[in-house]
């Protein structure tokens, strides 16, 4: 499947909120300090390698994407504080939710792609594989050791109804 | 007698530190949780509340739902949005009748954000 690249230069134009929105994030559900060790890139497809995911997805009627969060640890999973895995991941699902409601607030971002509603989050165990999509992919990193991947992957709406 | 509220979110993380923000700051009785638009429909026609916070993602039936069949059942219900969503959705929930919006994240470690979620509640009281 060919790719647009129309989405590809907007994504390109906003990519700098990303990480920036990630570690708002952080800070605010666990109070840690997260920084972008590595440069965040976009990538044609949104890598799904991890151990633990957590993907919300979201659309407009011209638009449909996929927020994901990633951990190739338990220990990484396990820097949200929680009684049970359940209440983790239920956790995990809220900072992703809020980490999407808060793209929606970027003007550079609505500017491109406009408002997208999302739905509730899902969890999965294990490889997951995303079709291709534009993405913008990184890490947050919390005290050098625990790494958080983000990706936010979007495309032009393949059906019409 | 202090006043009562229901908490509804799909989060029960977020319902843990909501409870705890409406009875440790502003010292409300909570008489009850759910997660859905159904329970805060149910829990509301059971308590009859002061107040019900209603996040809008929830599964089954969202939060704007709920809101609105709470308020054609009881026009004068205080109902406080709790949400991530953007775009159109605070001013649909404002005008079918919501008395607050607070955004989501909540960042009960700011003072700024604390003060200004304390305002909107006193408000909705006034």
């Amino acid at each position: 499947m060919q790719l647009d690249n129309d989405v590809q230069i907007k994504l390109e134009k906003c990519k700098d909120i990303f990480p920036r929105i990630g570690i708002e994030c952080l800070d605010s559900f666990i109070g840690a300090v997260s920084t972008v060790e590595e440069p965040w890139a976009i990538l044609e497809r949104m890598p799904g390698n991890y151990l633990h995911n957590i993907i919300i997805g979201s659309g407009n009627d011209a638009y449909q994407a996929i927020f994901g969060i990633g951990f190739k640890t338990d220990m990484d999973f396990e820097i949200i504080p929680a009684d049970t895995p359940e209440e983790r991941v239920d956790a995990w699902g809220e900072l992703a939710n809020t980490y999407c409601g808060m793209l929606m607030d970027q003007k550079i971002f609505i500017d491109s792609f406009n408002i997208l509603t999302q739905s509730n989050p899902q969890y999965s165990s294990g490889d997951v594989f995303f079709s291709k999509a534009w993405s913008v992919c990184g890490a947050l990193t919390v005290s050098k050791k625990i790494n958080v991947y983000l990706g936010y992957a979007i495309r032009r709406q393949m059906f019409c109804f | 007698m202090s006043k009562t509220v229901i908490i509804v979110d799909d989060s029960k993380f977020l319902i843990k530190q909501i409870v705890e923000f409406f009875e440790k700051q502003l010292e409300f009785e909570v008489l009850g949780t759910g997660n859905d638009g159904n329970d805060a429909i149910e829990l509301f026609q059971k308590y009859k509340p002061d107040l019900i916070t209603l996040d809008i993602t929830m599964p089954n039936k969202d939060g704007i739902d709920a809101m609105k069949e709470i308020i054609k059942q009881f026009p004068e219900a205080n109902i406080l949005m709790i949400s991530a969503v953007r775009g159109n959705a605070m001013l649909e929930c404002m005008s079918a009748g919501a008395k607050g919006y607070v955004e989501k994240p909540l960042k009960f470690a700011d003072t700024e954000f604390v003060n200004d979620f304390k305002e909107t509640v006193k408000e909705i009281f006034q």
